[in-house]
């Protein structure tokens, strides 16, 4: 008896793909609204030099800080694009998963 | 007389390699298998870390410029969330899967340093106060945005 596991690809990409469409809208709306945070703030270092609140010494230092939060905000989209990629991938073998094991005649998935 | 084998059903080889592969980590049902799970510990001590660096920022902007808030004044406040954020990281970085949050509390120990390194410098001005504290809630904010979207599958 073969598998013709091929078959069951388009229900996988659906499936998988189901999942993402799900993930993606919440992922955009942290990175915009991280990605605008981080705007304003260079904004607001640029105008205190401008402004003579600030000198080079302490813009430079200031926006060395600010790269190490965009570093943790970039960390967090790596994260929550791997969880929707965990999930994806159940979805996926959940399409596999009755014809697999019947096949099988054990529960591997 | 031993039991007969009962026979392997012949699945396509390759097809079975990258479900046996794919599969291998919801066999027990553990998911996620790329991130680690939710921990309610983590959530909980970042929160509280982020409230301690938050009562440090608003004393360094009431007192920056008086006697009040010469480094010395500050010292003991550095020193302590530096070893609050070390004491997350580390149990952080403990669990599987979790490298990219002890990275993230490592950005926060850096972003502590800096600022002490500044204050001890006398280089911390009031001015500075508020892109220093943007810094910190977002640093704060994408450490519970991961923990929370951890959470959600969890």
């Amino acid at each position: 008896m073969a598998l013709d596991l091929a078959a069951l690809i388009p229900g996988m990409l659906g499936a998988a793909a189901g999942v993402l469409d799900q993930k993606w809208p919440a992922a955009r709306a942290f990175a915009e609204s991280e990605f605008r945070k981080t705007t304003e703030n260079l904004d607001l270092i640029a105008r205190l030099f401008a402004d003579g609140e600030i000198d080079e010494q302490q813009a430079r230092l200031l926006f060395d800080l600010q790269r190490s939060a965009s570093r943790t905000v970039l960390l967090s989209l790596q994260g929550i694009g791997l969880i929707a990629a965990d999930e994806a991938i159940n979805a996926a073998l959940g399409v596999l998963k009755g014809t697999v094991n019947a096949a099988l005649g054990f529960a591997l998935i | 007389m031993p039991t007969p084998r009962r026979p392997l059903p012949r699945v396509p080889l390759v097809a079975f390699l990258v479900a046996l592969t794919l599969g291998s980590g919801t066999l027990a049902g553990c998911t996620p298998r790329f991130v680690a799970l939710y921990d309610a510990h983590t959530d909980e001590a970042v929160t509280a870390l982020q409230r301690r660096t938050e009562e440090v920022l608003t004393r360094l902007e009431r007192d920056l410029g008086t006697p009040m808030g010469s480094y010395e004044q500050f010292a003991s406040a550095y020193a302590g969330l530096l070893i609050d954020t070390r004491a997350i990281r580390v149990r952080t970085a403990a669990k599987e899967q979790n490298g990219r949050q002890a990275e993230q509390l490592g950005e926060i120990e850096q972003q502590v340093g800096t600022v002490e390194g500044a204050h001890r410098g006398s280089i911390l001005v009031p001015a500075m106060i508020g892109p220093i504290r943007n810094t910190f809630e977002q640093s704060f904010r994408a450490i519970l945005a991961l923990e929370f979207a951890k959470k959600r599958v969890g």
